[in-house]
């Protein structure tokens, strides 16, 4: 049988250059300052295909806990994916992804879910039918909660996002754009997760709200010690909070450092950090 | 001896329809056209005692197929589609007998008056969406069948259509001549003492000829239907019905009119539907209100979901799959003191096939195709 | 003479104001951008303008005609075309077909007045030589914009299995082979990173400058906004704060407050 990772893709001529290192995970874990730390989040050798679209090819990369990791990557690169394939949403061909050494490949998404791995998926598909309150209190449903405890979560919610509670009773379907993004992210927080998957949060929020979007994500890190999976068009300002940051190209990872060196390297700087602003 | 070539063929008709599907390549298409043309022409010659189960396959396909219209690709529900064939029914009936207007001239102008009166009621109950929508239409049928049980039965006190209206009368001469033929060989075996060995096949043949007869009308209504509809699916109707499905406000923003589209869906739909009903007349030849019950409806829907929603071939085989199981499958299996539990054994039936093709019978087989492709590829390892 | 004139617009939704009292000129022929705040009525802007939305009050005109005497369907007729924030992409079709679909009001198989749409309707049944013509025409002029924006090559796909990014240019495709005079874009370059954000700017100067389309673009980064547009307008609550220039608005301090938020470096 082919060797998958020899099947022809037309890389990108910029890429090439780029050294393929095959062992990031052992390499996440080597980093200063985390030898101790657990991976909260063991991806190795995934492949994931779309009927006959493979979109990831041997996919590996390790989540440290307590951690804040971006995954970066062009259009079409196999972020979504892979945020995929870790919450069950998409099956692994091969490959093994581990939560606390724990083996948690393919399972069923509600399983994935209970054990604290949440996704906030992409473009906020938020029930367009429920109230805003609705749709958060559906987010605290993989956690057994007391009713105090659950009105305390929705309290730190509207807190992060006052306008959710302005809006508190109107259906999700005429929410703002913006307005609709919030409340996903803040359901997916309700969940009380272990490990959080964001796919793009900045996605449709005034710059004003960009800002304070990725301090909720620092300070939720910090505070509460959530570990934290994050995909980012704004790739300069995701790895300014993160500790780790990964590269995917047409389904591999052809890079994984320390953020503060990804944010200086001359290549990542042309593709993805741009001018910035 | 019949019953068995009946499996035999329908196991062949099975095989050659998997193989036809998973292995449908520009050269080998033409084939297994042809051969699919020929399986199906033979098809009522092997079966004289499915024949009624066949025929009311294919009526109830093109039921189908103008319910899966309106739902699969316009988006838009009804629970009392039966309304319409029954009014197919009764207009074809009404048109033949009452006004002596040619057999098949009454069925299409029943489905055309079907259609545009569907057209007219469709403008405000397409309005409603979803449940609601749901609601009206099965409103909708209990007018339509009260109005068959006041008014349209006293037009057909014994609820039957003169045998001169119906497709009996069509073959008359051929069934006359077969039966000349029988009798006369039955004549000469009198002194030769022999018989052709085809005799006693002649004989069966020639007692279903009406049926068989109306298997080949219904076919061809079918397959005119399914050319009609794939068209339609594949141009300008078909793809603002997709619009409106996928989404209403950019299907709107794009120049689609709504309203219109919907109510265009909606007459289509019931014209096809009135087509089913004038068929229903001219082969069965009764129109009573017991064969257009609310459950119609419903079964209809039931073969939908298990065929697949939004495909020609799912009604179809949604349809087929359905009648046949229903109609000769299960009884023929089941031991003669067990028949009382048909109707449950369907039941389960249905469940488990939605449990296990939820996406119907199409989807699952293109699933299937997938992954055969796929593996004759090597991409999936283990 | 404005291309879009839009004077004392309110739009009122229970016991919130979205749009309050907003007057809109956009001349033909230049990029507007409408930014503001999350929840500030951009997107309902759009919505009442394309006639999704009946507004409380207002005067609108396009190019001479009084909008709200048209139905929606009717305003692509007009010369208008958008995209959604949301993606409104015919998910369960494939890209060719969503083109297709746009072109809904140019296919016209037979065209004769009264009976043209009864006789379409059965060139298409039948797929008469009429039909297969302007199928095809329909089909090469969806490939002609695919080229354009660079993602020829996908319109057999199915739209639900394309990246974020890429279904944003599909919308963008599918509002353009519409042929408008006037474009309006509700966050074209959300899900890009900045090189393709980049492109884009350049794609939508290319749509003004060689097609002739008048642009009014809703977008939260500010490096297309302000590398783009000839002039912007800010809502904030669903009021007008600010107007002008790119360089006006970014040193506005309402704006500053309102929507930019302080530079941190
Ligand atoms: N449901 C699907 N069926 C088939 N192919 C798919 C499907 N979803 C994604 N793909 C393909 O898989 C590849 C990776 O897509 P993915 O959505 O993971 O990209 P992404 O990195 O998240 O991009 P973006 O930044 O635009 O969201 C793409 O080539 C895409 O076309
Ligand atoms: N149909 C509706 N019913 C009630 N409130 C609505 C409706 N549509 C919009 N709104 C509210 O009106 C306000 C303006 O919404 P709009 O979608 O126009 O915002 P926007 O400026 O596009 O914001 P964003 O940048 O987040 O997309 C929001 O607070 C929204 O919740
Ligand atoms: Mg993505
Ligand atoms: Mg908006």
């Amino acid at each position: 049988m082919a060797d998958l990772n020899n099947v022809a893709i037309d890389e990108k001529i910029d890429w090439s250059k780029i050294e393929v290192k095959p062992e990031l995970i052992s390499r996440a874990k080597k980093l200063e300052g985390v030898n101790e730390q657990k991976l909260a989040l063991k991806i190795s050798n995934i492949d994931a295909f779309y009927g006959k679209i493979q979109a990831l090819r041997r996919v590996s990369f390790g989540v440290p806990e307590g951690s804040i990791v971006s995954l970066l990557g062009a259009n079409g690169a196999g972020k979504t994916t892979t945020l995929r394939v870790i919450s069950g949403l998409v099956h692994a061909a091969a490959g093994k992804i581990e939560f606390f050494d724990e083996d948690i490949t393919n399972l069923s998404p509600e399983k994935i879910t209970r054990k604290g791995i949440i996704q906030v998926p992409e473009g906020r598909q938020v029930f367009p039918e429920l109230t805003v309150e609705e749709n958060l209190k559906i987010g605290s449903y993989s956690i057994k909660q007391s009713n105090a405890e659950r009105s305390k979560s929705l309290d730190m919610i509207y807190t992060f996002f006052p306008k959710l509670k302005q809006r508190r009773a109107q259906v999700a379907a005429t929410l703002s754009g913006g307005e609709q993004q919030m409340l996903a992210i803040g359901r997916g927080l309700m969940g009380k997760p272990r490990v959080l998957l964001l796919d793009e949060p900045s996605l449709g929020l005034a710059p004003i709200i960009v800002k304070e979007i990725f301090e909720i994500i620092k300070m939720l890190n910090r505070e509460t010690g959530t570990t934290i999976l994050l995909v980012e068009q704004n790739a300069t300002k995701a790895l300014k909070i993160s500790h780790f940051g990964f590269v995917l190209e047409t389904g591999r990872v052809t890079i994984g450092d320390k953020a503060e060196v990804l944010l200086n390297n001359e290549d990542i700087k042309k593709a993805y950090l741009g001018g910035g602003h | 001896m019949s019953a068995i070539l009946v499996w035999i063929w329908l196991i062949i008709g099975v095989v050659l329809f998997l193989m036809a599907f998973i292995k449908d390549t520009p050269s080998t298409k033409k084939t297994y056209k042809l051969l699919a043309f020929l399986f199906v022409i033979t098809l009522p010659f092997t079966a004289t005692s499915w024949l009624s189960a066949l025929n009311s396959a294919l009526l109830y396909s093109i039921l189908a197929m103008g319910l899966n219209l309106l739902l699969g690709n316009a988006g838009q529900i009804s629970l009392g589609h039966a309304a319409f064939y029954a009014l197919g029914a009764y207009a074809t009936a009404i048109l033949s007998v009452k006004a002596g207007v040619p057999i098949l001239i009454s069925i299409i102008l029943g489905g055309i008056s079907v259609s545009i009166l569907a057209f007219i009621i469709g403008t405000p109950i397409l309005r409603l969406k979803g449940h609601f929508l749901g609601i009206a239409t099965l409103g909708l049928h209990i007018v339509v069948e009260n109005i068959i049980k006041n008014e349209l039965k006293h037009m057909f006190p014994g609820a039957t259509v003169p045998i001169k209206y119906t497709v009996t009368s069509m073959v008359d001469s051929i069934n006359y001549a077969l039966r000349e033929k029988l009798a006369y060989w039955d004549y000469v075996s009198l002194t030769s003492g022999t018989k052709p060995f085809i005799f006693n096949y002649l004989q069966d043949i020639a007692s279903n000829i009406p049926a068989i007869a109306g298997f080949f009308i219904t076919l061809l209504v079918l397959y005119l239907i399914v050319l009609m509809v794939r068209n339609l699916l594949k141009t300008k109707v078909g793809r603002a019905l997709g619009g409106i499905r996928d989404s209403e406000v950019a299907a709107r923003t794009l120049g689609v009119n709504i309203a219109l589209y919907k109510n265009i869906a909606f007459g289509l739909s019931a014209f096809i539907a009135g087509i089913a009903g004038g068929i229903f007349a001219i082969t069965i030849g009764t129109v009573d209100e017991a064969s257009f019950m609310l459950t119609v409806s419903l079964y209809v829907l039931a073969m939908i979901v298990i065929g697949g929603v939004g495909t020609i071939q799912g009604s179809i085989i949604g349809a087929t799959l359905y009648q046949l199981l229903d109609m000769k499958i299960i009884k023929t299996i089941l031991p003669q003191k067990y028949q009382a539990l048909a109707l449950a054994i369907m039941g389960i039936a249905v469940i488990l096939m939605i449990i296990f093709a939820p996406k119907g019978i199409v989807y699952m087989l293109y699933q299937f195709k997938l992954k055969i492709m796929q593996k004759k590829s090597g991409f999936v390892k283990k | 003479m404005a291309l879009l004139e839009v004077k004392e617009l309110v739009m009122q939704f229970g016991g919130l104001r979205a749009l309050d009292n907003v007057s809109i000129k956009i001349e033909e022929g230049s990029i507007v951008s409408l930014i503001g705040p999350n929840g500030a009525g951009k997107s309902t802007f759009f919505n009442v303008v394309t006639r999704i939305y009946e507004p409380t009050e207002g005067e609108l005109r396009f190019n001479g005609h009084d909008l709200l005497k048209y139905e929606p369907h009717e305003i692509v007729k007009l010369g208008m075309a958008r995209s959604f924030q949301n993606l409104e992409l015919f998910d369960n079709m494939t890209v060719l077909n969503n083109l297709l679909v746009a072109q809904h009001t140019k296919i016209k198989p037979v065209n004769l007045p009264v009976i043209g749409g009864f006789a379409s309707f059965f060139s298409d049944i039948l797929y008469l030589p009429s039909t297969k013509k302007v199928e095809k025409e329909a089909t090469q002029e969806a490939l002609k914009v695919l080229e354009i924006l660079g993602i020829r090559g996908i319109e057999n796909l199915f739209v639900s299995i394309l990246p974020y990014g890429t279904r944003k240019l599909v919308e963008l495709a599918r509002a353009l082979i519409t042929k408008p005079k006037f474009l309006m874009l509700d966050e074209p370059a959300a899900g890009l990173n900045n090189k393709e954000t980049k492109e884009l700017s350049l794609v939508l100067r290319k749509i003004r400058d060689e097609m002739g389309i008048t642009l009014l673009v809703v977008e939260h980064d500010m490096s297309l906004v302000m590398d783009i547009s000839e002039y912007i307008y800010v809502l904030s609550f669903g009021k007008q704060i600010a107007e002008g220039k790119p360089a006006e608005v970014q040193n506005n301090p309402a704006v500053i407050e309102a929507y930019l938020g302080t530079e941190e470096e």
